[in-house]
């Protein structure tokens, strides 16, 4: 339970020194952490699929979740594969923590949420998760990893997350004309 | 003299194929009215497929090809059919007829589409 709390606490103070200190933008984070932050960012997409499967009964996004499992268990792959062959370990960090937090509070939130409410909240938030995480993976990740494999890896992917993106967005609209 | 002539056909086999992307080949002049079936190649790639609109005729095929880390489907916009889930580096040939309908997409992408130009 103390292991928790400090993690938590950690966490949360990395979350708030962000906002202010140098070594603690995405930007400065070393390819390890990069691949760490990704890794993790693909695991709470996927825990948010699971839950979108066991409340949601809309075709269109228990077909989207589905997708997401797919393909974000398939770039994980992929990245193990390559950090494997590299003979490298991926690096927690203060993104990676501050990702993590926010899912707890989200799934939290979603879990509430029934019918229609929830199928909203969850394209929402599909739509603006892959848009948080493109904008870093294709501004502050690519332009600074370093190892060339790695890079390619991450230019990849980000095709397949900016689809993920476009499809999220097909789905909030059609959301959007649905009446309640 | 029997030799050439299977060279010969070999030959023509090898250039039906390779051409197979662009018009409609004839054989010879006792078929000239109709059309070789041709086997067109349809990669997926950058979650694109390349190239998204081809001309086709109705007996033709075409051979989906995955070169993606994750898997897709190519399947008509009203279901009517559809490759299997093709994982990465699979294939599947699928063959036309004068009632295919002519405009695909990915389920598991439908941010992703192909046509078809049915001659
Ligand atoms: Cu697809």
């Amino acid at each position: 339970m103390k292991t928790l709390y400090s993690t938590l606490v950690i966490g949360l103070t990395l979350m708030v020194g962000c906002a202010t200190a140098q070594a603690n933008k995405p930007s400065d984070l070393n390819d390890l952490e990069i691949a760490h932050a990704a890794y993790t960012a693909d695991n709470i997409d996927i825990r948010y699929a699971h839950l979108a499967l066991a409340i949601s009964d809309n075709p269109d996004i228990v077909e989207f979740a589905k997708t997401m499992i797919r393909d974000h268990e398939a770039v994980n792959e992929q990245a193990l594969a390559l950090l494997a062959k590299l003979e490298v370990q991926p690096k927690d960090n203060f993104l990676s923590q501050q990702l993590t937090v926010g899912s707890i509070e989200l799934i939290n939130e979603m879990s509430q949420l029934r019918g229609v409410e929830f199928d909203r909240r969850y394209a929402e938030n599909e739509l603006a998760y892959h848009k948080a995480v493109n904008e870093i993976v294709s501004k502050e990740f690519i332009p600074n990893i370093e190892n060339m494999d790695v890079k390619a890896l991450f230019e990849q992917a980000l095709v397949i997350f900016l689809a993920h993106e476009k499809h999220a967005e097909m789905m909030v609209k059609k959301l959007s004309n649905k009446s309640e | 003299m029997r030799g050439r002539i299977v060279t010969g056909a070999r030959v023509t086999k090898a250039i039906v194929v390779v051409v197979s992307s662009f018009a409609p080949v004839l054989w010879g002049a006792e078929a000239s009215q109709k059309a070789v079936r041709i086997t067109h190649y349809v990669e997926i790639r950058g979650f694109e497929f390349k190239p998204s609109n081809l001309s086709v005729s109705p007996g033709d095929s075409i051979v989906f090809m995955n070169l993606d880390i994750v898997p897709h489907t190519a399947t008509a916009i009203d279901n009517t059919w559809t490759t299997d889930t093709l994982e990465t580096g699979e294939t599947q040939l699928i063959t036309i007829t004068s009632d295919s309908t002519p405009v695909y997409y990915c389920i598991f992408h439908p941010s992703m589409n192909g046509s078809l130009d049915l001659q």
